[in-house]
This record gives C-alpha cells, structure tokens and sequence, in this order.
C-alpha cells in the first residue's frame, strides 16, 4: 500500500508541473485570417487580397507608442496564400499577439506602393474554418512619402483624365507645357494623382491641365504652378482647381 | 449381596465419546459430520470452516451449525445387551433363592442395582480437542466440550424404543420427520436420539454444541491452524468394576485370602478333574439316577453340590494355610466367591485371568504332567470307586491307562494347562476402558485473511466404504506462496499415507498468450472457451453421501424376548445418589450370610450319590478350568484411533514454475496401495513482468519542431496521442500468477500492478507511470500518467535563439499484453 501512495503522490506532483514555460511556440492555440489592401489614394478603393507576402507576428507591446512596422523583431513570420489566407500556430492562449505586414503593391501607374498594417489579437482554440484576423493593408504613411493630387472643377467636381505635370522650377511650371516636368501623370477616373517616393524637404510646383497635349491643342481647363512640399513620411494631399 | 456382583461381559455403550468441533455456517444451513458406530467417517468433511467475523462467533449459538452424528446399528445395540445375559452372578445369590431363574436374577440385579448400574451406565461422553497455542493478539481459547450426561437415560429409552418399536406418548417430539426422544434437561446435555421411521436399522445420536441454547465458550483460537479432533469411546462400567475390584483385592479380607487358598488348591489339582466327568459320565450311564435328582434344577443341584463340598472339605481342600473347615465361613466365602456364568460354575467372575497366576503350568515337562495325571486319576477313581463304582474299577483303570498313554492325550493335556492366547486377549481387551474411533483435522479459520483456502486444501477420503469420493478437487494449480495440504480421512488404523512427487520445471505462459497460440493453431474459439471454462469454480464442493441401509428385524419375536430381559434397566430411571462405594459397603454388611447357611443345612446327605457326585465333578471341573482370578486390574486407554486423518503438507519451498507429479500411497502392514496419482502445476509468482502494448493519452498535446532548414522558417506540429508502450509492471503485493485462468481473479492484489514504461516513438520523450490490473494474466489495462517530454523554443525573427523543454503531464489508458504474444501478434500483421 506504501508504494501505492508513493505512486500516488507521483503522479500528483507530475499535473502540479503544468504551468511551464512553453517557449515561443508551445501553445496549441492558431490564428487564421486573410490579408487585404485598401487603397485610398488612388483607384477604387475596394479591398484586395494581398497574396505570396509574408506576415509577421510578435508580441504586444506594452506600450502602444513603440508600434512599429519593424521587421527585424519578431517571432516569425508565414507566408500569407495566393489568396491572402495565413495562418499563424503554436501560440500561446495567455499572451496578446500582434499580426503585421508590409508590402509594395504595383498601382495603375507602374508605381510601387508600399502598404502596411497590423492587427492585435488575443488567440483562441479556433477552427480552420474561421477566419479569426482580417488583416487590412492601407498605403503606409509612415514608410514611404508622396503627393497626392486631387483635380476638380470649379463646381467640385473631380475631372478624369487630367494631364499633372510636377516641376521642381517655378518658373518653367509657369509654362503651360509639361516639357520640363519632373513627372507626368494622368488623373484617374476620380481625379487623383498620386506619387511616392520623393524627395522630402523638396517643393514641386504642379499643373494640372485638361484637355491640351504638348503639340498645341486647346486646354479647355488649368490651374497652374501650385507648390506643394514633400513631407518625410506621409503623404502631402493637394487639391486643386481647375478654372 | 451387591458387593460381589459383576458382570462378565461388560455394556459397552454405544454412546461413544466425542469431542465436538463446530463452524459457523449461513442461518438455516447445517451439517453434521457423520461417523459410523466404530468411527468411519461416512459424511465428507467440508473443506474450510471459517468465521468471518466476530458476529458469526458471537451468534453461534442461535445457529444450527455443523456438528457431529454417530449412527449405531439396532442390531450392535442388541448384541451389547446380550452380554448382560451373559453377566457372571454370584452363586451365593442364586443360592440364596432356589426357585428363581438365572433371568429372574438378572432381572433382579438390573432392578435393585439401580445406583450401581446407573454407576457402571455413566458414560462419559469425552471431547478431546487439541488446540494450538492461542499467539499474541488473540485472546485465550477454550471450548467447552465436557459433557457428562447421565446417558443410562437415554439408553433406557432407547431400549424402550428397541422393545416398543414405538416411541413411549409424551417423550416425543415430532420433529420434521424425526422423532426427537430425548433431549437435555436441566443442566445436562443430552444427545439427540433420533428414530427415523424410514431408517429403522439405525439410531443416530446426534451432538450440536452450537445447536441448544447452552452456554458455551468458543473464545478465539489463533487463525490458519488445523483443530485435531478425537472421538472417543469410553465405558464407564469397565472402569467402576475395574476400580471396585481392585479396592476389594487390596483389602486384608479373610476370605480374600481363603479364596487364594482355594485358587491354589485347584490349580495345583486342576490335572485330575480333567477328562474325569466324561469317564464318570461313560461308568455311570448304566445307574439310575436317583429320585432326589431334580433334572431339570441345576439350582437345586448345585445346592447339594456345594454343600456337598463345604461340608466335607478335609477331603477336598485340606491344604493351606487357613482354616477352611469352619462350615460358616466356608459356605459363606465359598458361595460368595463362585459365579454362575452361562450355567456354568467358575471361580473368576470374568473370562480372563493375569498371567501370573499360572506360573507353574507351563514349566511342567510332559511326563510329569502325564504322571501327576495318573496318580491324580488313580486318586480320584478310588476315592469314588470307594463309595460307588467298586465293580467298575478295573473298567475305569483300563480305560485311563489307555487315554494316559495315549499321544493324543498328553497333547490334550498340554493344550488344556495353557493359558491360551484367546484369554489374554480378553484380558487386555476388558482393561482397555477406552479407545479412540477416530482422530481427524479440521481446518478453519477466523478471519477473512486465511492461508488456507479450499482451493489448497484437497480433501481424500478411503474409498473402502465406497461411500465418499476418494478426493474432491481436481485441477487446481497452486503458488509457490501457497500452502497445500492433502488430508486423507478415514485412513484405517495401522496404515499410513505417504506422498511421493518430484518437481520438473515447466514454461509458464499466461492465458492470453496460450489462447493465442492455440487460436492460431485451430483458428477456432473453441479452445478459447474451453480454457476460460475451466476456470471456473468447481460447483460440487458440497455433497451429500448415504450409507446402505439395512433393514433391521426388530421386531421378531426372539429379539424381543431378550430384549424383554434388558428392558428391566430401563426401569431403573429413578435417581438414587448412593455413591458406588457405600453401596457395596451396604450391601457387605447385610449380606445373607445366615440364609445362605441355612439353606445349605438343608441339603440331604443321603440323595442319591452317583447324580451328586457327577454334578460334584462337573462343578470342580468346571472351577478348574476356569481361569484363576485376577490379581489385579489396570485402566489402559487405547490410543491407537480406529480410523483417523492425516495431513500432509507439500515440502515447501517448491521451485516455481514447475509442475508436481505426485502419488498417494496408502501403506499398510499387508501392502501398499497408490491412492491417486496427478499433478498440478506450482505456479511463479512474478513480481516484475515486461509487457507490449499501446496507450492512448488524454488531451495529448502536438510536439513542435522549429525547422531553419534552408533558411525558412516552419514549425511542425506532430500530434501523437497514440503510442506504442514497452512497459515493467511491477506486482507488489503478491506477484503475478500465470495459472489463473479466470477472469476472476484468486485474489484481486496478485493482478495488481504498477506499471514504469515508455513510449515509441521517441521513447525518451514518452514516459509512464501508472497503475492497473491483470483482466486475464498476461492481458493488462493500465492507467495513469504520461509524462510527454516537449520542446521550447525562443524564437526571434524566424531564428531559434534558445531551444528547451518540459515535461507535460496528461492521463493515459493502456492496453498491454506479454512481449511474445505482441510479437506474434506483430508477426501476424
């Protein structure tokens, strides 16, 4: 009988051993979510899955202040499916999780939008069918810098189609001619221009015109030289009219 | 005169002396053990009385419980009355009155002795019960079992029965079918006396010891011992006439010392009475016998005869040294000290003699034998041919010279003046006052906690009476822990038991393990649920066994007629408390002595000579070749049982595994006879057995691998709630037992387990510990913990900074069976 208890008293002491520290990935819990992007500078607008990136996750930090989109501190990272499904395991039930990705994204005008986000989580025992995290990438304004210009008539309205040319002179931007622009864009069907990637500190002056080309057609609309300044994160928003 | 009164042949009573053991059993259950009249045991004894509590012990007596029956035939009883008849009375006695029958005197001594018969009826009914030493933590033992009932009582009706063949109004009690006659009164415990109408051969006295309402003391007797039981048969009248007489010897009595006188007269003679009646009876066939003769009254006849002697005994006993011619005191001693037995006159009241009273018989060479012969028949022819025969003289010497010279006649007299081995025989048998019937063992047990069980304890019986099983159980295996007893009951007296067996080592495999192969071999089940149901218990463990009854002629006309004669001491039941002693002592003092001289005076001289003298002769004759009385007589005790039991206990300690082949042998001083050959196996107990098996664990929790291999970060989860168990169990309590073949078990502790093992894959990472049992040897399910080692890891951008572990701990369920049943199992897969 003596031993019996002895054996008892073992296996007790064995269930009493269960509050361990299971490292990084000991958990037994899993998040599944998707990935999307939403554009609000240019396009439509509407979400689109963001496939074949990777997302990170780490823990929460304490201090909402120290969020950052730092790729060099994580735990580790998944890659997100073709269609922006990811799925993170092992993860502790008692701890809080950030989820964040950061990815450039090729927009209409051949330019390389850099998107982020993050989504905090505190993981539950769930099922594969749900989709726990939904993860939305907007056009990040902490990485990357731009302008974004928006064309509108005097009413208002956005006006498609407009020639935006960037000069980092004055005094050619004067020209009604983009010869000597830096950049040339074209508003989409909203009105909007956008460009990352500049320089900061540097102010352009944009044209924005309708209707005329550089052989000489008529212009129908301008508004002509508008300085604007590039920040060093974000992006500097220019509406402009155009009489 | 009740002082000189014996009987030759004492009643024996039937009432036999037993000790008295009992177990407890359920309510409404009973059972006796049952012995024949001479102690055979003719009932089974049960294998293991045990109490289980002390409640059982403390209801004993509101019980009807085991106890033991004696079964005596009528016709025993009647011959053990007939000896009665046969008693030797003193022939002062039936002197004293002329006219009565030897049967009236019977009747008489039956009647008037009644303290003294009561005396000599005592029966002692003797328990003799060898206890062990009570050990510590036990208190004293003692069983009361002395009973001393004044069964002369219950004889008397069982008498009466005899002659009635019916029970007497008023002394019955009906009883289920059973007439119950007696039953105890007052302080006295009496033996059931039970007529069964559908049994008339037999009476059965029956003893409960649990089954009244007496007190008893039943304290506890150290568990797991055997009880040694004796049944005895003690007479009581042996011992008083035994003890009476030699009290009477020791005195200083004048006519203790006369009679020796006459005793030494006689056998210095003895060689001249023989053969002489039949010369007298072949002279004197051509005389008329006179008319004073009375044929037909030896009585009267050995009035004149004796007086006859006593009043001329200058010519008859004119040698010693005491004055016998004192015609007083010679008839008095004289009459006193003579016995009729069977209408035969003999000096000694009983059969047999000492042998030291012969001494000089045998030491007298042929010749001088055939010499005194002559001489002693010359002697007596001319003192009778004085008187009578004087024509027949010369007829009479040519006849005897003849018969003298004769071989057949000196072998005639050799024969005749030794004491033949058939009195000594009845010397030795008359002082054995008691004998033991039977002496056997019983085993039981006060606690739950017993070594011995029924399963050990293989009970054989003498299959001589054809009425018991020679054994009871069969197939049973044992441990090597285990205690085993072969007891042999009924072993006759002079014989022995010897066990001869030897060991041979055998393969121990376990249930489950033979199933299989044997499942394998016939691809049936058949052999499966033959092995299974062969463990099961063995239903015949109580039986019940009838002797042959034979029917008894009881009633017939002749039987009842001496019986008739017997009856008288049935009438005897009123208690007289004269101590045996001043009986004797009255009836001393009171004798007859002045009626007996009287009637002796009256005896005619002249009657007619020749039947005188021939009753005279036939009267010495007979003295002379009775033998000569005793000096002295001992109490001896037979303690040689009739049948008894033996136990034999298999030498311990036995090499396991192996198998016992034994054979039983009954040796007995003619030959020697094999009992019962058989074997069994002596199981192992395992305390350690390795066993295969699979587990299922509980909330098993995914063990986790940090994979970097080509720069690409993956964890794999390998969730494995099932694996393959390679365990020791360990049997702490009494070891595993690979011959039980149950699913029910001998004892629930040998099939439980610890089990230590661990897991595949990845055995170091798998520990168990746990707990279990055996459903079958060999066929294990196990519970307990399992101790699954998993991997940590402290992961910084997609690199494994620090690798670690812990152990997890979840409840596990296995299912393991012995490791070459698994790999034949494996193999078959």
């Amino acid at each position: 009988m003596r031993i019996y208890i002895f054996c008892l008293l073992l296996m007790i002491s064995g269930f009493s051993c269960k509050k361990q520290n299971k490292g990084d990935a000991g958990g037994s819990n899993q998040v599944i979510g998707n990935v999307f992007s939403v554009n609000t500078f240019e396009g439509d607008g509407l979400p689109q899955t963001v496939g074949n990136i990777n997302l990170f996750i780490r823990y929460l930090p304490k201090s909402p202040d120290s969020i950052q989109f730092d790729t060099a501190y994580y735990l580790y990272s998944v890659p997100s499916g073709p269609s922006g499904i990811f799925t993170f395991t092992n993860l502790n039930s008692d701890s809080s999780y950030q989820i964040f990705a950061m990815t450039s994204i090729m927009d209409s005008s051949g330019q390389d939008i850099l998107f982020s986000g993050h989504y905090t989580i505190t993981p539950k025992p769930t099922y594969p069918e749900e989709y726990d995290a939904q993860l939305e990438l907007t056009v990040d304004q902490q990485a990357q810098n731009g302008i974004q210009i928006v064309a509108k008539d005097v009413n208002g309205a956005t006006l498609s189609g407009c020639t935006v040319c960037f000069f980092t002179s004055q005094i050619v931007a004067t020209d009604t001619l983009c010869q000597y622009a830096s950049f040339v864009m074209t508003s989409d069907s909203y009105g909007r221009v956008l460009k990352v990637d500049l320089i900061a500190n540097t102010t352009f002056y944009v044209d924005a015109t309708l209707g005329a080309d550089t052989t000489g057609a008529p212009i129908f609309l301008k508004d002509i030289a508008q300085p604007v300044t590039v920040k060093p994160a974000g992006i500097a928003p220019l509406p402009m009219t155009l009489n | 005169m009740r002082f000189n009164r014996f009987h030759s042949r004492l009643v024996i009573m039937p009432l036999l002396v037993f000790s008295f053991f009992s177990g407890n059993a359920q309510d409404g259950y009973s059972e006796y053990l049952k012995f024949s009249s001479d102690g055979l045991l003719t009932s089974k004894v049960p294998a293991l009385i045990s109490f289980r509590k002390d409640a059982d012990i403390a209801n004993l007596g509101k019980r009807h419980i085991l106890g033991f029956e004696i079964t005596v035939p009528f016709a025993q009883l009647r011959q053990e009355m007939d000896s009665i008849e046969k008693g030797a009375v003193s022939l002062h006695q039936v002197l004293s009155s002329p006219d009565r029958s030897e049967e009236d005197f019977l009747k008489e001594l039956l009647y008037d002795q009644a303290a003294d018969i009561r005396m000599a009826f005592l029966t002692n009914w003797d328990a003799n019960l060898s206890l062990p030493k009570a050990t510590t933590g036990h208190d004293a033992y003692a069983i009361d079992t002395m009973f001393i009932p004044q069964s002369i009582s219950v004889y008397n009706n069982l008498l009466y029965l005899l002659w009635n063949h019916k029970v007497p109004a008023g002394t019955i009690i009906k009883d289920g079918e059973y007439y119950i006659m007696m039953k105890g009164i007052k302080d006295t415990l009496y033996p059931q006396v039970i007529y069964d109408p559908e049994d008339p051969a037999n009476l059965v006295f029956r003893f409960d010891l649990f089954g009244n309402n007496k007190k008893k003391v039943m304290a506890l007797v150290d568990q797991n011992k055997l009880i040694e039981f004796q049944i005895m048969k003690k007479s009581k009248l042996k011992e008083a006439c035994i003890n009476w007489f030699n009290k009477l010897m020791k005195e200083p009595d004048f006519h203790r010392q006369t009679l020796d006188t006459v005793a030494s007269f006689l056998m210095a003679n003895a060689a001249r009475f023989i053969d002489v009646d039949s010369v007298l009876m072949r002279i004197t066939e051509e005389r008329e016998l006179g008319d004073d003769f009375h044929a037909d009254s030896d009585n009267t006849n050995l009035n004149m005869i004796v007086n006859k002697v006593i009043g001329n005994p200058e010519l008859y006993l004119n040698s010693g040294p005491y004055d016998i011619t004192n015609i007083e005191s010679v008839s008095y001693w004289v009459t006193s000290w003579l016995w009729l037995t069977g209408k035969n006159i003999t000096l000694n009241p009983f059969n047999f003699t000492s042998t030291n009273k012969v001494p000089n018989r045998d030491t007298l060479k042929i010749s001088n034998r055939v010499k005194y012969f002559a001489r002693d028949i010359d002697s007596s022819v001319t003192k009778v041919s004085a008187r009578h025969f004087t024509s027949e003289v010369a007829n009479f010497k040519v006849l005897n010279d003849s018969l003298s010279g004769s071989k057949k006649d000196q072998e005639t007299l050799q024969k005749q003046l030794k004491l033949d081995s058939a009195a000594k025989a009845r010397y030795a048998s008359f002082q054995q006052v008691s004998s033991i019937l039977y002496k056997g063992y019983l085993l039981y047990s006060f606690t739950k906690k017993s070594n011995f069980t029924k399963e050990n304890y293989r009970n054989y019986y003498d299959s001589a009476q054809n009425t018991l099983p020679v054994r009871e159980k069969l197939d049973l295996n044992y441990s090597e822990s285990d205690n085993e007893f072969i007891v042999y009951h009924n072993l006759p007296a002079g014989s022995k038991i010897i066990v001869v067996g030897n060991y041979s080592p055998i393969i121990e495999k376990s249930i489950v393990t033979k199933f299989w192969e044997s499942s394998m071999d016939s691809t049936s089940l058949t052999s499966f649920f033959t092995n299974i149901g062969s463990a099961g218990i063995n239903l015949n463990e109580l039986g019940s066994s009838t002797p042959g009854k034979v029917v008894d002629k009881l009633a017939t006309g002749e039987n009842a007629a001496i019986f008739k004669k017997a009856i008288y001491a049935s009438l005897l039941s009123d208690s007289s408390d004269r101590p045996y002693d001043s009986s004797i002592q009255h009836a001393y003092e009171l004798g007859t002595a002045v009626a007996l001289i009287d009637s002796l005076n009256l005896i005619n001289h002249d009657q007619n000579k020749l039947a005188f003298d021939r009753q005279y002769y036939k009267l010495l004759r007979g003295i002379a070749r009775s033998f000569p009385v005793p000096d002295s007589l001992k109490v001896t005790r037979d303690s040689t049982p009739n049948y008894m039991s033996q136990i034999y206990q298999v030498s311990s300690p036995k090499p396991a595994p192996s198998q016992y082949a034994y054979k039983i042998e009954k040796i007995t001083k003619k030959d020697t006879s094999i009992i019962d050959t058989s074997a069994f196996n002596i199981g192992k107990r395992y305390r350690l057995r390795l066993s295969l098996g699979v587990e299922y664990t509980f909330n098993a929790i995914s063990q986790i691998t940090a994979d970097t291999a080509g720069g690409k970060f993956q964890i794999n989860n390998t969730y494995q709630p099932i694996h393959s168990i390679i365990a020791l169990k360990l049997y702490p309590f009494h070891g595993l037992y690979l011959q039980d073949r149950s699913f029910r078990p001998r004892d629930l502790l040998s099939r439980t387990n610890l089990l230590l093992g661990v897991g595949f894959p990845n055995p170091l990472d798998n520990y168990y510990l746990g707990a279990g049992i055996d459903i079958l040897p060999g066929l294990t399910v196990n519970g307990g913990v399992h101790f699954n080692r998993l991997n940590t890891y402290t992961i910084q951008s997609d690199q494994v900074l620090q690798q670690g572990s812990y152990l997890s701990t979840h409840w596990f369920f296995s299912l393991s069976v012995d490791p070459e049943l698994f790999i034949q199992i494996f193999k078959t897969l």
